[in-house]
């Protein structure tokens, strides 16, 4: 293993440990109540072997739900997923478990991730277990043919690194062994018996017992992340949460794992916990070679700690690149206002952040086009309005949010009935609704008297009236699906029409979804500086 | 979230003033200090920040000043809590009642929980709006929909009639807040009321919060173990460590000049301060658990700068700052123009003091803080 981490930059480079490709993952599809919830969406990347991939994203935009199937805890319902060039979503029984000694998972929460019944010692010793570790792996050096009988088995010449634990250097009957160094046994504990007639047989015996084995690498493990061996009979609630994730990590790390996903491992902890934790597990990434995905909602943490940075709404990946020049100056919409939320630990920057309006839309209902064109500050606009003001536009991306809701919100038999017979529902105040949304706009009246909906109408220029108008009487008569094609055939644009592609944005080979990288359209920095005035990218 | 310009603190007198509270828990095995010795004030339009690790104490402080502690735990004499210059601590839960419907408000953590599952959002603003402003029937319907428009939540009326889990956790946050100022109040206190959201709806509360402040004038006490949602929402903080505040300061002095070992420490540990390609700095060890009166400083067993008196006398709070800043650590490092000893020989002066007031305190208080003799 440690020629991987040997292994110079430009090597690194092409050196892919897992490949996505097309990766979807639906639930309730194929159900009979209707649309399925798109957790992830279609995503392509790739993971280099020794490098740590950042992703990011807010609660629901399916991250961890990405995790858990690359490491095969959910299966795919589309796509794949290539692990040293083998497609793993395909695998199943005794495959799928040689495969998942491989890929480890380390979950957010300590509390419930540990069996509060098991001790310290059972815990990390579950997965030893149930692989039934240590199946030692033996090379004879030299003679590929040779048959390997007793507590051990030969491997393929192709094998290299972990996956060989014990040598075997033939010279005659005598045989030279050596075993791996992370295995907490050493030549003396194997008995070696070779027997060369037309061909070689080697006779491995493991001389202690595996419950004896199994026990000093846990002990082993345990030191390794920072706890003690005598807390190997201790039970979890004794100890805080930060040696709690600790336990966790031991367990991940435990069946030897080349890639680990790392679900949110610091989230609940303090930040002086947090420090320790994040410098633990850049300590085991140098030590064992491992191949992190670190999925974390903390941006200031992901940039500490990742080398590349995937960043996730709505099941799709809106950008992805080196971890420093994508926080540095980020090319997507999304990236920008999501970099632009951080509170900064310094009380002296004036920043005049991009807030975010509304909240993600339902996986269940993704918006046509692109996944933030819902929310994104610089969306494209038609040509037509190109002299209308961003507060007008904020008020009818507003009124459009609250027409998406609407078509959403769930009516119960009685409402239904009621809007069917003309009855008064509580879906019933549109001409409300417009007020409250255009009402607050410098053009519209001020007092309450005059703020009627008629006057608000009258002061917005006509050719923004009268889409209005069309999408109030449709509201009226709770026909939402027209009002939304309305709306979006007035004011929409090609961020509502095509998904965008992605395009590269710097010679680093970054990516990002947005149409506004399309040479037709200005780009993401200078709009946002104009609509936006002091906002200047970071 | 817009930058206001830091608010000068007016001459007015202060919304609340907490002085020498002290907070314990009696259980069977053990009496813990959750707060000891804790003194800030509020003003008008001011926000207080209090930052600390988990189980430093900062929920405990909100929940003294809601008087929401419950047995086994109480409030020691010679704690005070003046709200509008009303003595607070020695109150019946009836009168409590009438102050937490009145003046002081709460947002708490976790809306989710906050929020009662089986009735909808609307009836419980106007359960709020019944008990506090004697409002019913279409008038609290109307002015509930006025608080929910108020803290931004479109379409208010259709969402009066929905149930907590029909909304966000951005809008449950918004819901509860709109709550709290059913009883106009004069302060609120936020007890990490952003920590369960994302950080694009973390901004979104918090310029909400800013914008409520500006209008209503209101003094918000705000809780937060991050450092970063304390620089931008506060204009004190005071750093709070095993129940006692080590550092007060303006913001800006606290993040340009901490001077308490910890507030350096715990400043050292955000990643994204320092170079990114540097070891995380960490605080070895974990928060004690502090039983009875400090006889010496908390922070000593984790401390880097940490000697031998530090066992051995328990820091008082010094001027740290510039003449006109009013920058207090308590450290036996501090004042730091004058030479150690005398520097010890202020804080020793100060404990004894206390210890002579304080004996008074203990015989009241009752026979379970042990005198320092016994420890």
């Amino acid at each position: 293993m440690t020629e991987v981490v040997e292994s110079d930059e430009s090597a690194r480079e092409e050196d892919v440990l897992v490949e996505v490709n097309g990766l979807k993952k639906y639930y309730d599809a194929g159900s009979l109540t209707g649309t399925p919830v798109k957790a992830v969406d279609g995503v392509d990347f790739d993971i280099r072997r020794g490098e740590t991939l950042g992703l990011v994203g807010e609660s629901g935009c399916g991250k961890t739900t990405l995790g858990r199937t690359l490491v095969h805890l959910e299966a795919a319902t589309e796509g794949e997923v290539l692990f040293d060039g083998r497609d793993v979503t395909s695998l199943s029984g005794s495959e799928l478990k040689r495969w998942r000694r491989n890929a480890q998972i380390v979950f957010q929460d300590p509390e419930s991730s540990l069996n509060d019944r098991m001790t310290v010692g059972e815990i990390v010793r579950e997965p030893l277990d149930v692989h039934d570790w240590p199946t030692l792996t033996v090379r004879v050096a030299g003679d590929p043919d040779a048959t390997v009988t007793g507590d051990a088995e030969a491997v393929g010449p192709t094998a290299t690194g972990r996956d060989v634990d014990v040598t075997v250097t033939v010279s005659g009957d005598d045989a030279d062994v050596a075993v791996r160094d992370s295995l907490p046994i050493g030549p003396e504990d194997l008995a070696v018996d070779v027997d060369s007639g037309s061909t070689t047989t080697v006779d491995v015996e493991l001389l202690p017992s595996k419950a004896q084995v199994r026990r000093a690498h846990v002990r082993d493990l345990l030191e390794r992340v920072g706890m003690q061996r005598e807390h190997y009979f201790r039970y979890p609630h004794q100890f805080s949460g930060g040696q709690r994730q600790r336990i966790g990590i031991a367990r991940a790390l435990a069946l030897e794992p080349e890639f680990v996903v790392l679900d949110e491992p610091v989230s609940a902890l303090d930040v002086s916990v947090q420090a320790k934790i994040l410098n633990l597990l850049e300590d085991l990434q140098d030590e064992f070679g491992l191949t992190y995905l670190f999925i974390a909602h903390d941006l200031a943490v992901v940039r500490h700690i990742c080398d590349r940075v995937a960043v996730m709404y709505l099941g799709n990946v809106m950008e992805l690149g080196a971890a420093d020049s994508l926080f540095d100056e980020p090319a997507n919409p999304y990236t920008h206002s999501l970099l632009s939320a951080i509170p900064e630990p310094d009380p002296t920057i004036e920043s005049d952040p991009i807030t975010l309006r509304g909240t993600p839309p339902s996986p269940r209902d993704p918006p046509t086009g692109c996944p933030f064109s819902t929310r994104c500050p610089a969306k494209i606009r038609p040509e037509a309005f190109d002299d209308l003001d961003d507060e007008t536009w904020a008020a009818i991306d507003d009124l459009h949010r609250i027409v998406r809701e609407r078509g959403r919100a769930e009516r119960s038999l009685r409402e239904r009935a009621r809007e069917v017979l003309g009855m008064e529902t509580r879906f019933s105040d549109v001409e409300d609704i417009v007020v409250e949304v255009f009402g607050r706009l410098d053009r519209t009246p001020d007092t309450t008297a005059e703020r009627s909906f008629e006057a608000m109408m009258d002061a917005l220029p006509r050719d923004v009236r009268g889409p209005l108008v069309d999408v109030t009487d449709h509201l009226r008569e709770n026909r939402e699906e027209d009002a939304l094609e309305r709306l979006l055939d007035a004011f929409g644009s090609e961020c509502d029409a095509t998904s965008p592609a992605y395009y590269d944005v710097d010679e680093g080979g970054r990516v990002s979804m947005c149409h506004r990288h399309d040479p037709a359209y200005d780009d993401v920095g200078p709009v946002l500086e104009e609509r936006y005035g002091d906002y200047a990218g970071r | 979230m817009s930058q206001q310009p830091r608010r000068q603190r007016t001459a007015s007198e202060p919304v609340l003033s907490v002085e020498n509270l002290r907070t314990e828990f009696h259980t069977d095995k053990e009496v813990i200090r959750a707060i000891d010795d804790v003194s800030f004030d509020v003003h008008p339009g001011e926000t207080v920040g209090i930052v600390g690790e988990s189980g430093s104490g900062k929920s405990v402080t909100a929940r003294s000043i809601m008087g929401l502690v419950d047995d086994p735990g109480r409030l020691l004499d010679g704690s005070s809590i003046r709200f509008r210059g009303e003595e607070l601590v020695g109150k019946t839960e009836d009168e409590y009642r009438d102050v937490r419907g009145d003046g002081i408000a709460m947002v708490f953590q976790d809306p989710l929980s906050s929020l009662n599952p089986v009735y909808t959002v609307g009836n419980q603003i106007k359960e709020a709006l019944k008990l506090h402003q004697g409002l019913t029937g279409k008038a609290a319907t109307d002015r509930a929909a006025e608080l929910l428009k108020a803290v931004s939540i479109p379409d208010a009326r259709r969402r009066l009639t929905e149930y907590p889990h029909q909304f966000s956790g951005g809008m449950r946050q918004r819901a509860v807040i709109a709550m709290a100022l059913a009883c106009d109040p004069d302060l609120l206190i936020c007890d990490e009321p952003t920590t369960a959201l994302d950080v694009t709806i973390q901004a979104q509360i918090l310029e909400l919060l800013n914008d409520i402040q500006d209008a209503e004038d209101l003094a918000i006490v705000f809780i937060t173990h991050d450092m970063g949602v304390i620089a931008q929402v506060a204009d004190r903080v005071n750093v709070m460590y095993a129940g006692e505040f080590v550092e007060k300061a303006p913001v800006e002095e606290l993040f340009a000049n901490p001077r308490h070992p910890y507030t350096q420490s715990l400043l050292e540990s955000i990643p994204g301060r320092g170079d990114a390609d540097e070891r995380l700095q960490s605080i070895e060890g974990d928060v004690p658990t502090p039983h009875g009166a400090a006889t010496y400083c908390r922070f000593a067993p984790r401390c880097p700068k940490a000697f031998d008196e530090c066992d051995a006398i328990h820091p008082a709070h010094v001027d740290v700052g510039e003449e006109d800043v009013e920058h207090t650590a308590a450290c036996l490092l501090y004042p730091d123009d004058l030479p150690q000893e005398e520097a010890l020989a202020i804080h020793q002066e100060r404990q004894t003091e206390a210890e002579r007031t304080g004996d008074g305190d203990a015989q009241l208080v009752d026979e379970n803080t042990p005198p320092e003799e016994e420890q």
